[in-house]
């Protein structure tokens, strides 16, 4: 039987988030409250690609599921979809993931991770918050295990490693790597998370998430957060006039071609 | 259907109105064959409607009267096109070789401050038009989720209703005067004057047609102040059991005399879908937003939460954020470009349809209808509803329905999963006397049920689509549907 | 506390990363560099007093990390490039070294402690962070350059290095990578299908334009990986750069504000590309681009400007 847990953050929407917001930011943090609540794209990503991975494990291979979170009571939906969608076991540690720090993030999953003992840790390379990209590899450092990011799919194989298709420098390469090892998941098209069924929710979802107390021991954060500002992108957006496509074509060739090698 | 060959129809269309204004790429005529309501199709690449022949720009009333002469002369069905944002079918092009007539290109508006009036062409972009509008501090106070996308000569031939109607009405109270092309050619235009009685009210064939009698080329509609500073949000969450205490809130404001602009219920399911950022789940949500000069937004205010605080049940949420949500709500080309690619990665497609009826009834609508989809729909992800714009008489309920669309061809997903769920809704909406369709229009969609929904004044539809297309070329099979 | 760059010479865009890393360390004293190459290639041409080179047939992580591990010199402040070998690397020795670590860093100034910028809220903002501890791990951001100065590598020592290649090997999909571009054409969701990419493709050939995509774009699968523009991808300096049918999202748009004039095409004129361009042709991004390659080869002159 091979163990899989996935790791995941859920962040705010921010493609939600006007553009004139980000122009007036002051301070150290921007108020995401109002915003909904979303998985973080790698991580949905690598939930996704645990339950394919699952779907065609080969029949001498029983695989089971697991989800581990950082986070308050909001991400209790979201564990509650997994077990939906057949997750064995939905955790939460209990905190503030925004406010943890990427050193304590991985301490707090790594001792989850002791205790539950998986064969394999899949977890986005970076949250879609603009996250640290930091957390996977701290924690295969923590647990002494290897670590392969930019990991686009993984299959299992009978003898207890995994093939793993990642992005490299030099392109995508196919690597066989022993477990137990981290899986950080990278930017793999066409991964959005599957949907339960309602009548999937009201018989499987129904299992209150598991929380966990967090391990709590005093922080190692690396850096602090001194001030933000928003960067300023501003060009001359001029638009070209016109009724139909065509026109606008012929007037941006006609006032610019030239001038910019076009023609 | 039509009696001249497919290609020379193109052809003489060309002659007609030029040949930059007639296209015939094949993907285009694919994408003009259909509108939101087959999403699922879209998204997987097929269509199952005919592909028309043609699609056609005209830019002025006399253009598209010459064009629906020569459409009428030879049987050739026409669908009336502007922002291209329907979602009930009205757009599709049930017969062979049909043309389409798009009248976006007719994008010209002249703002008359002094009679608070703006006259608009059928192409023009509510969005710019608004935006422009709100500079000089006036609205048309009209303001659908379709806003990014639709344009006038839609919005009125759909009967449209934005988020604000609980205090400017739907597009019918917006709009003054209107002209319109018939099928045989006759343009017609109606004066703009505040009010008059000179027998029945005429604007009312031309708005909420859908295209099935006559093709809107310009439309006047009202202007308001636009004083944002002034808004005020009122919000509460309340237990989702208590959702038939909800409804009756939303009655008591508006039997009480105030006239809030947005006046909303949300239940648990689609309550979280918007506020997971805070909201607990299983919590509904009611919310009003007091629009106008200072003063009476202010006393509208003060009276809504006069009135909620003999409720135990409701607790009170923070209006920011309110204010906040209230900014990421419409639908702009990258949302429905994001939805596109989900729906292809995931097979899960979410649907919404609009409702409306008497205070008396319409929680019974709402209960009766989520258990029926819950417990009949195979394959359903997530049921909610909410509702959206409120009367002295009732309110309207939008239902959202998401389903994974499981061994089935794309060709096939209408039936097996849109077409049940709408037929359930209309069902359990008749039965109880409300109306199947408060604000997207019958389409093609639920044409099916206007006999049902009209009793016995189907009588007055059909004999206005007989006086005014007697020969059917008119988007045929919106409103009155097809004989199979 | 001294600095040591640290170059992925097994990257093909060793070159850009290369003069990111010397941008970032600007300043700063910096008597080390250590560089990965494949076996047989001569020392790269980075400036420096000693350089420490690790060489294989193949790049394999754990080697490498080991050999790093072992070569730290105490007290050192190390920058990387910002190549995706070294955003591993960077944080596994931060953790091993008890240090602390910072990717795709724009910034690193000392005021009695460190200071890093980086970006955050999904690069819409940029943020200025105090530095807690020491030793320091940083990797350097896209877009950074400076030019490479003309001393050498100075005294070279050289570790060899035992690898295991990978199973195989999907070689990329472009001959050269996109930061070279001088005419791009960046491709976002806008253009809606793989057939329209495919058709961007051409067109882009037509007029001699290279094309990159958006991770929108690419999350679809329509194109390779290796057209990525943005911050995960490249960050491309060309003359002239078509933003077609993307919004303008900070991640993909950071790899196109050094272009010298972009022209964006996109439906909706409310997109953030349109304030973020020179110049806005309103339409259907795949018409439009059709259009161009038309004009252009039918070399039709321009009517003169029309009054509308």
């Amino acid at each position: 039987m091979m163990l899989l847990l996935g790791c995941f953050k859920v962040v705010p929407d921010l493609d939600r988030v006007p553009g004139k917001v980000w122009r007036k930011v002051s301070g150290t943090a921007v108020d995401t409250d109002y915003l909904p609540r979303i998985i973080s794209f790698q991580d949905e990503s690598a939930l996704e690609l645990m339950l394919r991975c699952a779907d065609r494990a080969p029949d001498d291979l029983r695989t089971e599921l697991e989800a581990l979170t950082l986070g308050d009571r909001r991400c209790d939906p979201f564990l509650k979809n997994l077990y939906a969608l057949g997750f064995a076991r939905a955790m939460r540690i209990e905190g503030s993931a925004a406010a943890v720090c990427p050193e304590d993030t991985a301490a707090e999953l790594a001792a989850v991770c002791r205790d539950r003992r998986p064969d394999l840790i899949v977890t986005g390379c970076q949250s879609s918050d603009g996250g640290s990209g930091l957390v996977p590899l701290f924690l295969a450092e923590t647990l002494g295990i290897p670590c392969v990011t930019q990991v686009l799919d993984f299959t299992l194989l009978s003898d207890g490693r995994v093939e793993v298709r990642h992005q490299g420098d030099e392109g995508i390469a196919v690597r066989r790597v022993r477990t137990p090892c981290v899986l950080a998941v990278g930017n793999a098209a066409c991964t959005y998370l599957r949907f339960p069924t309602v009548k999937a929710k009201l018989s499987l979802g129904r299992q209150p998430a598991t929380v966990l107390p967090p391990v709590g021991e005093e922080t190692m954060a690396g850096l602090r957060l001194q001030s933000l500002r928003g960067p300023d992108r501003k060009r001359a957006g001029v638009v070209m006039e016109g009724d139909t496509a065509e026109e606008r074509v012929r007037r941006f060739l006609a006032r610019y071609g030239k001038e910019w090698g076009l023609l | 259907m039509a009696v001249i060959a497919r290609a020379r129809i193109a052809e003489e269309l060309s002659k007609l109105l030029g040949s930059d204004r007639v296209v015939t790429d094949e993907q285009v005529l694919r994408e003009s064959s259909l509108d939101r309501y087959r999403k699922y199709e879209q998204c997987m690449g097929v269509f199952t409607q005919p592909i028309p022949a043609a699609v056609v720009y005209a830019e002025s009333a006399e253009e598209v009267s010459r064009v629906l002469t020569f459409c009428h002369a030879n049987e050739i069905n026409v669908v009336p096109r502007t922002g291209h944002s329907a979602i009930e079918g009205g757009l599709e092009t049930a017969l062979e070789d049909s043309v389409v007539l798009d009248g976006s290109r007719m994008d010209q508006y002249t703002v008359d401050p002094v009679n608070m009036q703006v006259t608009c062409g059928c192409g023009v972009p509510l969005q710019a038009l608004d935006d422009a509008l709100r500079a000089q501090g006036l609205t048309t106070g009209h303001s659908p989720q379709s806003k990014p996308l639709a344009q006038m000569g839609g919005l009125v031939a759909t009967r449209s209703i934005g988020q604000f109607s609980t205090l400017y009405g739907g597009i019918e109270d917006m709009i003054v005067g209107l002209e319109a092309v018939f099928p045989n050619g006759e343009i017609c235009r109606i004066k703009n004057v505040p009010r008059r009685s000179v027998g029945p009210d005429i604007r009312h064939i031309i708005c909420g047609n859908e295209g099935a009698l006559c093709f809107i080329t310009e439309v006047t509609v009202k202007l308001f102040p636009w004083m944002p500073e002034n808004n005020r949000y009122i919000s509460y969450q309340l237990p989702d059991e208590e959702m038939e205490l909800g409804f009756s809130c939303l009655r008591e404001v508006m039997t009480a005399g105030y006239r809030p602009s947005f006046a909303r219920l949300y239940d648990g399911a689609d309550a979280y879908s918007h506020f997971s950022g805070w909201l607990e789940e299983g919590k509904a949500m009611l919310i009003w937003m007091c629009e106008g000069p200072a003063g009476v937004s202010a006393a509208t205010e003060a009276g809504i939460r006069e009135l909620m605080a003999r409720h135990p049940q409701l607790e009170e949420v923070d209006p920011d954020r309110i204010q906040q949500w209230y900014a990421t709500l419409n639908w702009g080309p990258e949302q429905i470009a994001r939805e596109r690619e989900e729906i292809i990665a995931t097979h899960n497609i979410g649907i919404t349809t609009e409702i409306s009826g008497s205070w008396s009834v319409i929680y019974q609508i709402y209960a009766s209808v989520k258990e029926r989809l819950l417990s009949e729909v195979p394959d359903i992800t997530f049921v909610g509803g909410h509702s959206s714009h409120s009367y002295i008489n009732g309110t309207n309920v939008y239902f959202t329905y998401y389903y994974n669309v499981v061994d089935c061809p794309p060709e096939e997903e209408i039936n097996k999963y849109h077409n049940l769920i709408n037929r359930i809704i209309c069902q359990e909406t008749l039965r109880f006397g409300g109306s199947i369709s408060h604000h997207h229009g019958l389409g093609k969609a639920r044409a099916h049920y206007v006999r049902e929904e009209y009793g016995s004044s189907y009588y007055m539809l059909k004999t206005l689509k007989q006086a005014f297309d007697p020969d059917g070329i008119m988007n045929m099979g919106t409103l009155i549907p097809l004989r199979k | 506390m001294s600095v040591c760059i640290l170059i992925n010479g097994f990257s093909p865009a060793w070159k850009e990363n290369a003069a990111g890393v010397i941008s970032l360390a600007e300043g700063l004293d910096c008597p080390r560099c250590i560089q990965f190459l494949p076996e047989g290639q001569a020392p790269l041409p980075i400036p420096a007093e000693e350089t420490t080179i690790l060489t294989a047939l193949h790049y394999e992580t754990e080697p490498v990390l080991s050999a790093l591990t072992q070569i730290y010199r105490e007290d050192e402040v190390w920058v990387f490039d910002r190549s995706m070998a070294c955003a591993e690397l960077a944080p596994r020795l931060a953790a091993r070294r008890g240090g602390a670590c910072a990717l795709s860093v724009s910034s690193l100034t000392r005021e009695g402690s460190w200071q890093v910028r980086r970006g955050c809220y999904s690069s819409h903002l940029e943020g200025e962070y105090q530095v807690l501890r020491t030793p320091l791990f940083v990797t350097a951001a896209p877009g950074l350059s400076a030019p490479l100065a003309e001393n050498g590598p100075g005294a070279v020592h050289w570790v060899r290095l035992e690898t295991i290649p990978p199973e195989r090997v999907e070689p990329a999909e472009i001959a050269a990578p996109l930061s070279r571009s001088k005419r791009l054409i960046a491709l976002g969701r806008g253009a809606g299908s793989e057939a329209n990419c495919r058709e961007a493709l051409r067109l882009a050939e037509d007029m001699n334009f290279d094309l990159g995509i958006s991770r929108a774009a690419a999350m679809n699968g329509w194109l390779s990986l290796d057209r990525l523009v943005g911050v995960s991808g490249a960050i491309a300096h060309p003359e002239i750069c078509i933003a077609c049918g993307v919004s303008g999202a900070p991640a993909l748009y950071a790899g196109l504000e050094k272009s010298r004039r972009i022209l964006a095409i996109n439906r909706d004129l409310h997109a953030p590309i349109c304030r973020q361009a020179d110049a806005v042709i309103q339409g259907d991004c795949i018409e439009v681009l059709r259009l161009l390659s038309q004009f252009r080869r039918e070399g039709v002159s321009p009517r003169s400007e029309e009054p509308r």
